[in-house]
């Protein structure tokens, strides 16, 4: 009997969050649809998407995680731009900023690899620099507005954070990689 | 106080060794990209199918870890009430959540007018990849929490971003199996 209880319980809790997750997910993946209908000229793009979807949710969990234990310890300040928190954003942008570099390179020998055909290198480099960079600072923006403000209306920012920053993460990731796309074949090199 | 030096230097391993995983499920989505292009309804459901997994095995690991670090269990591959309890849970909501999604896509696609033979298929296969990947999961789940925790490591700064990012890897290249052995 205690075993079905604290079951229920268990699902009681999760079933709601995971519920709203895969929602949002549906939309992020209509994004998804436009961009393989743009990958005809793009080809080889579909092997970063999920590597561009990890980045976001790692980074953006980590800042939020951070955010929320500098707000608890109060480093951060909830009335000024405090230093913790522009040092947190700046971390965030610098790694998106590397990491999809380093995405990039892989994503570029991958394709090579498998033989299909692919774009260029500084293709590959500019679409996915460019929504790393563009996503990031949306995200770090977002991820520490939610937290001070969960935290100025009296919430814990560790249960709200998190959830709400990697439902919309995606989201986001996906507009910025369509724009992305949009503007470097709008330039065509 | 927080350094910008100290906190790269800690998060660029981990993210670097998950951008590297994350390339192998993109390898899966190129390589069946002409299998894609003709079913768009299977892209839509990728990122929720991806979400789905990940949530479940993040709240499996974190479960798990908080449960060895309280002592609630050890870490030996014994018959133990606590683990059963949770894993009867992820199985509940796996179900649950992986049927919902088939529906709404099987309704997504009927409402954009998409031609299938069944739409039926996408409860059909959302349902079959999903229990696959979820089952995995979950045992990897208890292996890596398991084998990082007798190693001294605390599994809460290491099975979440190693599992969420395996998660997607074997989440795609199932549902794609999946997808390809059903149509």
């Amino acid at each position: 009997m205690a075993v079905a209880k604290s079951m229920l319980r268990i699902i009681e809790e999760t079933l709601p969050v995971i519920l709203l997750f895969a929602f949002v997910g549906l939309f992020t993946g209509g994004f998804l649809n436009g961009v393989i209908a743009e990958s005809a000229m793009t080809p080889g793009l579909l092997i970063i998407v999920p590597g561009l979807l990890g980045l976001r949710g790692n980074i953006s969990s980590a800042l939020g995680a951070r955010l929320s234990s500098g707000l608890h310890l109060g480093y951060i300040s909830t009335k000024k731009f405090s230093k913790g928190l522009r040092v947190n954003i700046e971390v965030s942008i610098l790694l998106s900023l590397f990491i999809s570099f380093v995405l990039s390179f892989l994503a570029w020998q991958t394709c090579m690899y498998i033989g299909g055909p692919c774009m260029s290198l500084v293709n590959f480099v500019l679409i996915t620099v460019m929504t790393g960079l563009m996503s990031g600072v949306l995200m770090s923006f977002t991820t520490s507005g939610i937290a001070i403000m969960s935290y100025r209306h009296g919430l814990d920012p560790d249960n709200t954070t998190l959830p709400a920053a990697a439902s919309v993460g995606d989201i986001i990731t996906m507009i910025c990689l369509l724009i992305s796309i949009k503007f470097v074949l709008g330039l065509g090199l | 106080m927080i350094n910008t030096k100290e906190v790269i230097e800690e998060s660029l391993p981990v993210l670097s060794i998950c951008a590297a995983i994350s390339i192998l499920s993109g390898l899966f989505l190129g390589k069946n990209e002409e299998m894609l292009r003709m079913l768009p309804g299977i892209l839509i459901i990728v990122p929720s199918f991806m979400a789905i997994n990940g949530n479940i095995s993040s709240v499996m690991s974190s479960r798990l870890s908080s449960a060895l670090h309280m002592g609630l269990i050890k870490p030996h591959f014994r018959k133990s009430r606590v683990l059963t309890k949770n894993i009867y849970a992820m199985i509940i909501i796996s179900i649950v959540a992986f049927l919902l999604l088939g529906l709404a896509a099987a309704m997504v696609n009927s409402f954009l007018g998409a031609e299938y033979a069944n739409i039926m298929i996408f409860p059909l296969v959302t349902l079959t990849a999903g229990l696959i990947t979820v089952s995995i999961l979950i045992f990897s789940s208890i292996f890596t929490s398991y084998l990082i925790y007798s190693q001294g490591l605390d599994p809460d700064n290491v099975v979440v971003p190693i599992l969420t990012t395996v998660g997607d890897f074997v989440g795609i290249s199932v549902l794609l199996l999946i997808t390809s052995v059903v149509i």
